[in-house]
């Protein structure tokens, strides 16, 4: 910022007070070193609790080992965190004394937050104690009442245990709404189009979190088995008999029917195992199948075992770490984790250093760190202009950087992790969008300097960070692709670009709301500042288009290239065209001098409404192609934000008399007088143009 | 500040206004009101809000149903309530971009002069033109259907998603059939369809695009005024149900067509017989005289001087899930008209075929992946967009990128004086308030 400073400028001219001007040169510095403190201080892995023992178990080892799940390979952590947030909406869960009571699920009074391995090691465990985790939110009054329960302030979150005379009731009311669905789907429709009462759609969530979470405690071993370990010792020691009899039998000949019954007794229970299980944990057995190809604890039992003449290292692993946890073993413990570590790091190097880089991606947790560092850089921009500003100002600039970096390294370990492109769901889509608006508004804040771009980058930062942030409550972010869009090159190209088509309208229709606000309630808006402005919304809008209009195209080459028709007016198609139009509309308006500063202001914050809408609108119709998913909360706040825009649309007509920046010119108020850009330090010379001029020269300008 | 690049806009003619209401005024009107930016700007709204209302009515009505409302008309209609009376409430798609087109070319002629410096507009704009005039040629010209192939089965066409056609086949000859169609909008209900090219007379006896199907019994009877009918009419019975104008619930068109002997006149002639034909049912055997054909109501269907065979088909998912990862087909092409082609070629999701003018999409599978869905598109100008596409990004990119270089170089040295003023009044008073 200071890189160029014109060797033939006056001298500084003496402070007024040497503190005030060295808090004011320091300010940002002292700023940027209490950020990077914050983020340095959230990179290193939690410490691991000791056990009451004293001993220690190394949890976070076991938050690294690697799981087959959904398609992808996640480090335990995130399977825990992601089953967390599907049942409790949190990633991590505190154990603390239960209301009106002094114990925890441990049986202790402390209050303390689990690791996420540590909860998972429980539920598949110890589920004694994780049955008393209160993990469960229920929200909706009626399902209390279906309980006999009333709704009492502060508690939403209940344990298995409270909800276990009740699981019949549970599966009654979502047996009625499968057989709404059912119905639905004979009259073919969609599942997104069935209409449920939030009653019947709650309970169909618990229903499920309930056998997501009975899933998970039989995933590795049976939960009622008294000690898995033995049952598989048994097993492979009959198995050669078994397999003799069983081969016996299906050639007629005699066989011991006793070593047969005894294999199919195991088979039987491996089997219904194999069925529960969706974590594939045992890795693949060489030149047996392929590397993509883990098994389940279930599986692998009744397809490697008989192959390999033993127990699969994995399973093995498994299950001498979970009963090492239930016995609270920390020796054996810690010696099997650090064993199956090293067995896969060797085997698998790839997914081992992607799932240890997941695991600290979670927990550094970058986009949540960014939300709070960008409220902060907002509320520096926003304080830059009562006052200090010129301190406050290169904070909030510095502040930024720091930020954006961040959010930068956490975009790029996303990309590195899923092998894709930025965008590639919705959840990347507000990341991305984000990322993109406040490169941008970074560069107008360093060609205008006036705490502007500064704001709305923060501002845009912090809410689609947010939004972000809500996406997430819905599971894994970085689930699979369906095939058709299981193209890096359109993902990379087609994508980004319509992505950053509508970060750009969205800084354009934050600029027209400052803008606005800015000269309806304040008196800053002086002539200069409404060209600056102007200037600012007229690039940031042509960039919009550019951006748009290419992403729009690109998409229809893609559709051209893959399904055979440039233009299909798919939902998200028309979202992105809606776009272009509009800020093409924009700019002709401008051109044919139809509009001036405040037209275009209006006319952006609009553009809001209609990007919002093709970004969330469209997902919520539940239609075509590109739809990702259903949300019906979203809905609201769309409603919600699409009405705040209204206003601000509303207030922007008000008739210039109803501006105070016009007060001055329009000789309201204080009367004539009042020098206009007086307040403001970058007018280049002082102007005395009334608005009359003004609306004559630009008429001049634009009609020549 | 934008740079006035494009010319003057009042709609008032800017030309000598000559005397009220002559035939020169009027003219002028005209011509001022096509060259004005006003237009654009109104008809840019306008297509905004159809685009919005179109996107949403896809819920309601499907996509095809949209299109037709919103995008392939002149104007959206609104029935006026409880009558047949339909009102234009509305621009459509056809009209804005029409309008848009001639406001585009008018104006060029009218108030453009070239100019190295307005290279950038000139591009955008006529890559617009070719765009628009592309959309329309390739909803006039292009044709969409389907080719269904289950495992090692061969196909010498392909099927017609939304049209069905009337089929005669005489399938007398063992060794090849000679086919007879009838278009769908031949069918309708009382007419006799006399073709000296058909064989035989058709009456059609009733005709629905879309129908439920269900097995006759006490609850349910096909329509009253249904002739006894021969074949497997006897045991069905129909309901007509609105058309359907969602991609994934095709129509089922169905007719009751009664079949006469050709040459005969009048209606006292007595019938060959009389047939119940609905999409998907199996042909049904009829005899005229010494000859038999199978009579069939089925998807249009569009000869191929080539036929293709389904030789391998794969469905990948993501381990361990049901997800969809890649559908292939391999197919093999057998072209005897062709320099003799006969090979095998891989189409998957994002890697379709251009084969003889048209192009061969993997769609989808069915019949529990045992059945492969191409769909095939004929466009004939499929490269128009690509070529305005780049046309438009290359203006854009000039028009903008000169914007951006003239802000930033008027930014420095506005820059320098503001420096300036800055260093005599340093933060004295704040810079600005929002």
């Amino acid at each position: 910022m200071s890189s160029y400073f014109p060797s033939e400028l006056p001298p500084r001219p003496a402070p007024r007070s040497s503190t005030v001007e060295l808090l004011g040169r320091w300010l940002p510095y002292v700023v940027a070193a209490l950020a990077l403190a914050y983020i340095i201080s959230a990179v290193p892995l939690p410490k691991e609790p000791l056990s009451k023992t004293g001993e220690k178990y190394d949890l976070n080892e076991v938050g690294r080992l690697q799981i087959l799940v959904d398609g992808r390979f996640k480090p335990v952590d995130s399977v825990a965190r992601f089953a967390l947030v599907a049942m409790s909406g949190r990633q991590l869960y505190t154990d603390k004394p239960a209301p009106g009571t002094t114990e925890n699920a441990e049986g202790t009074t402390e209050t303390r937050t689990l690791l996420p391995a540590e909860w998972l090691l429980n539920v598949l465990a110890r589920p004694s104690v994780a049955n008393n985790y209160k993990i469960f939110r229920i929200n909706n009054p009626d399902i209390l009442g279906l309980f006999g329960w009333q709704q009492q302030t502060g508690v939403k979150y209940f344990s298995f245990n409270d909800l276990k005379p009740f699981l019949k009731q549970i599966d009654d009311e979502n047996a009625k709404v499968q057989e709404i669905r059912r119905k639905a789907q004979a009259e073919g429709r969609q599942p997104s189009e069935v209409d449920l009462k939030p009653f019947q759609r709650d309970v169909e969530n618990l229903y499920k979190v309930l056998y997501l979470y009975q899933q998970l405690k039989n995933s590795i071993m049976p939960e009622d088995s008294p000690g898995f370990k033995r049952e598989l010792e048994a097993y492979v020691q009959i198995l050669p008999a078994g397999l003799e009899a069983a081969a016996a039998k299906k050639q007629g000949q005699p066989f011991d029917e006793k070593a047969f019954n005894a294999l199919m007794q195991f088979i039987a229970r491996f089997d219904s195992l194999a069925q529960t299980s969706k974590l594939n944990v045992a890795w693949p057995v060489d030149g047996v199948t392929s590397e993509e190809h883990w098994r389940s604890v279930g599986t692998s039992l009744t397809e490697d075992t008989p192959v390999l003449n033993k127990v699969h290292p994995a399973v093995e692993g498994w299950t001498t770490v979970l009963e090492a946890w239930k016995q609270q073993n920390a020796a054996s413990f810690n010696g099997e984790v650090i064993k199956m570590m090293s067995i896969t790091g060797a085997k698998f190097p790839n997914i081992a250093h992607k799932c240890d880089l997941e695991q600290r991606f979670n927990n550094f947790a970058p986009f949540y760190l960014c939300m709070a560092l960008y409220t902060f850089a907002f509320l520096l921009a926003a304080c830059s202009w009562m006052g200090f500003s010129e301190p406050l100002r290169r904070s909030a600039v510095l502040l930024l950087f720091l930020t954006l970096i961040v959010h930068t390294a956490g975009l790029v370990i996303r990309i590195y992790l899923q092998g894709r492109p930025p965008v590639t769901n919705l959840y990347s889509s507000a990341i991305f969008i984000g990322w993109a608006a406040i490169l941008l508004g970074m560069f107008i804040e360093l060609t205008s300097r006036d705490g502007i771009g500064a704001a709305a980058s923060a501002l845009i930062g912090f809410t689609t960070l947010s939004i972000a942030h809500f996406l997430s409550l819905e599971g894994d972010t970085m689930i699979m692709l369906q095939a058709v869009l299981d193209t890096n090159f359109w993902l990379a190209t087609h994508v980004v670009t319509v992505t950053i088509g509508y970060s750009a309208t969205f800084l354009a229709g934050l600029l027209a709301v400052f803008y606005i606000i800015r000269g309806v309630f304040t008196k800053t808006l002086d002539v200069p500042a409404r060209k600056r402005m102007g200037g600012m919304m007229y690039g940031v809008i042509c960039f919009a288009t550019l951006f748009s209009f290419v992403g729009t195209v690109l998409g229809g080459i893609w559709a051209d290239q893959s399904w055979g028709r440039f233009w299909g007016w798919d939902p998200k198609e028309n979202g992105a065209l809606m776009i272009v139009l509009w800020n093409a509309m924009i700019l002709h308006a401008r051109w044919g001098g139809l509009i001036r500063e405040r037209g275009m202001a209006v006319l952006a914050v609009a553009g809001n409404i209609i990007t919002s809408f093709s970004w969330f609108g469209v997902n919520m119709l539940g239609i075509g192609l590109h739809s990702y998913g259903f949300m019906d909360s979203a809905l609201f706040w769309l409603v919600a934000f699409d009405c705040t825009q209204l206003a601000i649309i509303f207030i922007g007509m008000f008739p210039f008399e109803a501006w105070r920046s016009y007060e001055a010119e329009l000789g309201i108020g204080r009367g004539p007088g009042v020098p206009r850009g007086s307040g403001n330090g970058l007018s280049p010379k002082p102007v005395n143009a009334t608005s009359a001029d003004e609306e004559k020269s630009e008429a001049v300008v634009y009609e020549k | 500040m934008p740079a006035s690049s494009s010319s003057p806009s009042s709609a008032s003619p800017a030309a000598a206004v000559p005397a009220a209401w002559s035939p020169r005024y009027i003219a002028a009107l005209v011509i001022g009101i096509l060259v004005s930016l006003h237009l654009t700007v109104i008809t840019l709204a306008l297509a905004t809000i159809l685009v919005f209302m179109g996107t949403i009515a896809q819920v309601e009505m499907g996509l095809y149903g949209a299109l037709q409302k919103y995008f392939q008309c002149f104007f959206v209609m609104w029935q006026v309530p409880g009558t047949e009376f339909e009102i234009p409430i509305f621009p459509g798609g056809y009209l804005i971009g029409s309008v848009l087109l001639m406001n585009l070319i008018c104006s060029h002629f009218y108030r453009f002069r070239f100019s190295w410096s307005k290279l950038g507009i000139w591009l955008t704009h006529f890559g617009l033109i070719v765009m628009l005039a592309g959309g329309l040629m390739t909803d006039l010209f292009s044709v969409e259907s389907f080719l269904s192939l289950d495992l090692n089965q061969s196909k010498n066409y392909t099927e017609s998603h939304r049209q069905a056609e009337l089929a005669l086949i005489d399938t007398t000859d063992s060794k090849s059939d000679t086919v007879y169609t009838v278009p769908q909008t031949w069918l309708e209900p009382g007419r006799t369809i006399d073709d000296p090219r058909l064989p035989v007379k058709l009456r059609v006896n009733q005709y629905y695009p879309n129908i439920g199907l269900n097995a006759r019994s006490a609850d349910n009877s096909p329509p009253p005024g249904t002739p006894p009918l021969d074949g497997l009419g006897e045991r069905l019975a129909w309901k007509g149900i609105p058309e359907s104008n969602r991609i994934e619930r095709p129509n089922r068109a169905a007719a009751v067509i009664e079949v006469l002997p050709s040459g005969s006149a009048g209606t006292s002639v007595p019938r060959i017989g009389a047939w119940f034909v609905a999409d998907g049912l199996p042909g049904q055997e009829l005899k005229v005289g010494d000859k038999t054909y199978k009579i069939v109501m089925r998807p249009k269907r569009y000869y191929k001087s080539y036929s293709m065979t389904l030789t391998k088909f794969t469905f990948d998912r993501y381990a361990g899930t049901e997800i969809p990862k890649n559908f292939a087909s391999t197919v093999r092409i057998t072209n005897p008209e062709h320099h003799e082609e006969d090979r095998n070629v891989l189409i998957y999701m994002n890697n379709p075929l251009r084969y003889m003018g048209e192009t061969f999409y993997q769609n989808s599978v069915s019949n529990e992946e045992k059945t492969s869905i191409l769909q095939v598109v004929r466009n004939p100008n499929w490269l128009l967009p690509y070529i305005s596409c780049g046309m438009m990004t290359i203006g854009m990119l000039l028009q903008f990128g000169t914007h951006l270089s003239r802000y930033l170089s008027n930014k420095k040295r506005t820059e320098r004086t503001a420096r300036a003023y800055e260093f005599v009044s340093p933060s004295a008073t704040p810079n600005s308030l929002l």
